[in-house]
């Protein structure tokens, strides 16, 4: 049944642009992430779980200006 | 519901700069509730539906399996863990956002909104009413008050983003963001349907493009409702429990753009060997198969957030629970693209194997997460101290053992089954060509099922229990969670800009600020993805071969295909004959896309507690269906399959055959007129009649000619025989064959 359809369809390219599309989305996403300059930025992110706000357990306030 | 919580503390201002406010946890109290509560339902009638595979006589009425398990299915997965994605949402987003929920009103609106479409799903599917796609049976008004419901909770989300004090978007927060997104998506296009009643409708799809759809949708659902939003529970929760931050930020980030990326590609898995293209096929295996790196990532990742605190682990119920249902994550998520690859997926397929994946990821992932989340919020949002942390601890090792019990049972089961099916003797025949054989082999795995499965659901009683004793010990007034933080500056700059050029990144990190653009950003890869999947198999619509001999169902062969879909037949009856030796030596020609171009929905299936029934059509004489409707062990002593004796006795529903007809030409269904115009009934009757006669004429029961049981024949004794008599030719054939009209 695959060649009942695979016999009138010729779009095996949809496939190979996904590939290729995932790829470049993939790589470049990597390469900012682990950018050395981000690194600060994420580390401070990583806590924000840990400083909620909440009275008690005040966090750091990086937002004021 | 209301409930009394002290007023902020004003007594004295808050710092220079900061704001104080409070946390909205009232609404997390009700969704944490109605975690238990439908957690506790769903899974009572998972044990019920197993129990009547392994002893088939408490099959009672049409309290049966075929109606009882999309009425489990719904229950556990939109029921339990959907509260439990948003019990751990409305607590985490604002705490992690700074800023109290954007609407008091709008959440309790979602809350009561989401409980009144489980108790409508708890009433309408033990009624047969349903649309018959999996994960998705629930009827258009029902789908309609989701959408209406997902749309407030959106708003919600959205707008307490808008009102935020903390400037980054934790990776918690993409990946509920990524949930909203996603399964709006799916839910709005996969539930596309014309109406024919209140209670009945037609999916707008047909076939195999219905199948691509409706996987499309059961895939992705898997993703961004069970798996997206409970890792961003796991960011958030394991850290708190933990105590440290999660090992590898970065990582969280590199895992979500991978999930996103990857997973709405990969749900052709769920339909290799069918009528799909071959290149889809391949697509959905090959994604799949990359999935694991970045789950595995992300397992990694939330095992490593403990590192130092391992030793807390054998102390801490919740750790406990965090650190199986993350190991389960990682489990399933490797188990799944082992699965998805075709040699293996020709084993597994239609088989208990699948039964024991998606128990491992609901029950060890989604269940496991969700209560090691609930006895951390517990004491927090009861305000008191966790009543037991020892029955805490039995729960943990009571839904272990069982899940394991459970899922090694059925990975037997599967297995065994799948090997079954295909195994031939050495004169090259069927080595067990009678398919209750496969079943009954099974029977002990069946009941090890049932033990592993009590054993879990008697952890989950008694994780209610320890909560509800808990909440027992709450103080009178809640105090209100006050918090502090300054406000987002308008005049901001970022103290370490980025330089300029778009391979500096500035422009991802305004996207991680920026809500509004972030999601845009999310929606379009879920977009792509999903249009890179779903153009092409519309694009197909005119390469499908047209067979000239499928008509569509003459009125009283869809009056039998809704009693099929009602009863739930789908559950375990798939109509698919795949095109490998073992199935076509068994159920006869393998299944042409061509064939499914009128099944509204389409009927697959995705699990053979039965045969196959595509060819069935033909197969036997109407009495025989008759006989064996009305009690199947008559036919076959060692069948599992539930009685439907009152299909012999109930009336057939003459009025909606006309709707249906009806609501089927607006989908296109080439109807003559000889059906249209208000014919259909007096066709119908006209069949029914002729199979009444030949079923007294070979010594059945008399005066059939008005009840159920006639349609579902006609039905059964039409699927797969449209090419069994004509052979498959081009669309513009010269030699067409006569239309199939009414008898």
């Amino acid at each position: 049944m695959k060649s009942d359809i695979m016999g009138h369809a010729n779009l095996w390219g949809w496939a190979v642009a996904a590939l290729v599309l995932f790829c470049l989305v993939f790589a470049t996403q990597v390469w900012r992430t682990f950018a050395a300059r981000n690194k600060a930025e994420f580390d401070r992110a990583a806590g924000l779980p840990l400083a909620d706000g909440t009275l008690g357990s005040q966090p750091e306030h990086p937002n004021a200006p | 519901m209301s409930e009394s919580t002290t007023a902020p503390q004003s007594a004295t201002p808050p710092p220079a700069g900061l704001e104080r406010f409070t946390y909205f946890d009232a609404p997390v109290r009700a969704f944490a509730a109605a975690t238990v509560l439908w957690g506790i339902v769903g899974m009572l009638v998972g044990l019920v539906i197993a129990s009547q595979l392994a002893f088939p006589q408490l099959n009672v009425g049409w309290l049966h399996f075929g109606r009882l398990r999309p009425l489990h299915t719904n229950a556990v997965i939109f029921a339990f863990a959907g509260n439990a994605i948003f019990t751990g949402i409305y607590y985490s987003m604002q705490r992690l956002l700074k800023a109290r929920v954007f609407s008091d009103g709008l959440t309790w609106f979602h809350f009561w909104g989401w409980q009144a479409i489980i108790v409508s799903a708890a009433l309408t599917l033990p009624l047969g009413i349903t649309s018959g796609k999996e994960y998705a049976e629930l009827e258009w008004p029902i789908d309609i008050a989701i959408a209406v419901v997902w749309v407030a909770f959106a708003v919600n989300l959205f707008g307490t983003i808008a009102k935020r004090r903390e400037r980054h978007l934790y990776v918690a927060i993409w990946f509920y963001l990524s949930c909203i997104l996603a399964v709006a998506v799916l839910h709005i296009f996969n539930s596309l349907a014309v109406p024919a009643s209140w209670f009945k409708s037609y999916s707008l799809y047909a076939g195999a493009q219905d199948a691509f759809m409706q996987w499309w949708y059961g895939h992705n659902a898997v993703a961004f409702f069970l798996t997206t939003p409970f890792l961003g529970l796991m960011y958030y929760f394991m850290p708190k429990a933990a105590e440290r931050p999660v090992f590898s930020y970065r990582l969280s980030i590199v895992h979500f753009w991978s999930i996103v990326f990857l997973y709405m590609w990969a749900g052709p898995h769920h339909l290799h060997y069918t009528a799909l293209p071959e290149w889809a096929s391949t697509l959905g295996m090959v994604f799949s198969v990359m999935l694991w790196m970045p789950s595995w990532g992300g397992m990694i990742n939330g095992l490593l957030t403990l590192r130092g605190a391992w030793n807390k682990v054998s102390d801490d119920p919740v750790l406990k629970f965090f650190v199986a249902g993350v190991t389960f994550y990682g489990m399933s998520t490797f188990e799944g693209p082992m699965m998805s690859v075709k040699s293996v997926n020709a084993l597994s397929h239609y088989t208990d194997w699948t039964i024991a994946h998606v128990h491992s990821g609901a029950l060890g992932w989604n269940g496991f997460i969700t209560f090691g989340m609930l006895y951390w919020l517990a004491p927090r949002l009861f305000q008191t101290e966790l009543f037991s942390k020892k029955l805490a601890t039995l729960h943990f090792w009571l839904g272990t053992v069982g899940l394991l019990v459970y899922v090694l049972s059925m990975y037997t089961a599967g297995v065994t089954q799948g090997l079954m099916w295909r195994a031939f003797d050495e004169t090259g025949r069927l080595q067990y060509p009678d398919f209750v054989e496969t079943v009954t082999r099974l029977m002990p795995m069946y009941y090890i099922r049932i033990v592993g499965g009590t054993l879990y659901f008697a952890g989950v009683v008694l994780g209610g229990y320890n909560l509800l004793r808990t909440w027992q010990g709450r103080p009178s007034v809640y105090a209100d969670a006050v918090a502090e933080a300054a406000p987002l500056a308008k005049d901001w700059t970022d103290p370490h800009p980025p330089k300029p050029g778009i391979f500096e990144w500035g422009w991802h990190r305004g996207w991680e600020r920026n809500g509004l653009v972030f999601s845009v950003v999310t929606a379009g890869a879920v977009i792509v993805a999903s249009l890179f999947e779903i153009i092409p198999t519309f694009v197909l619509d005119s390469n499908i071969p047209t067979i000239a001999a499928v008509q569509p169902y003459t009125p009283l062969e869809l009056a039998g295909r809704e009693i099929y879909i009602a009863e739930g037949c789908y559950n375990c009856h798939s109509q698919m004959v795949r095109p490998l030796r073992s199935e076509t030596e068994r159920y006869g020609e393998y299944s042409k896309p061509g064939e499914f171009v009128y099944d509204h929905p389409f009927q697959w299936g995705s699990r053979r507690i039965g045969p196959d029934l595509h060819r069935v059509g033909g197969k036997y004489p109407d009495l025989w269906h008759v006989r064996h409707m009305e009690n199947p062990q008559t036919v076959h002593a060692q069948s599992v399959m539930p009685a439907f004796g009152w299909l012999l006795t109930q009336d057939l529903d003459w009025n909606s055959v006309q709707k249906n007809v009806d609501a089927m030409a607006m989908l296109g269904v080439p109807y003559g007129q000889d059906v249209l115009a208000g014919k259909a009934v007096e066709s119908a009757k006209a069949q029914a009649t002729a199979i009444a006669e030949r079923v007294h004429k070979d010594g059945g029961p008399a005066d059939l000619q008005g009840k159920q049981i006639t349609a579902l024949v006609a039905y059964l004794q039409r699927l797969g025989t449209d090419i069994a008599v004509k052979s498959e030719a081009p669309k513009h054939a010269s030699a067409a064959p006569a239309p199939r009209g009414t008898p």
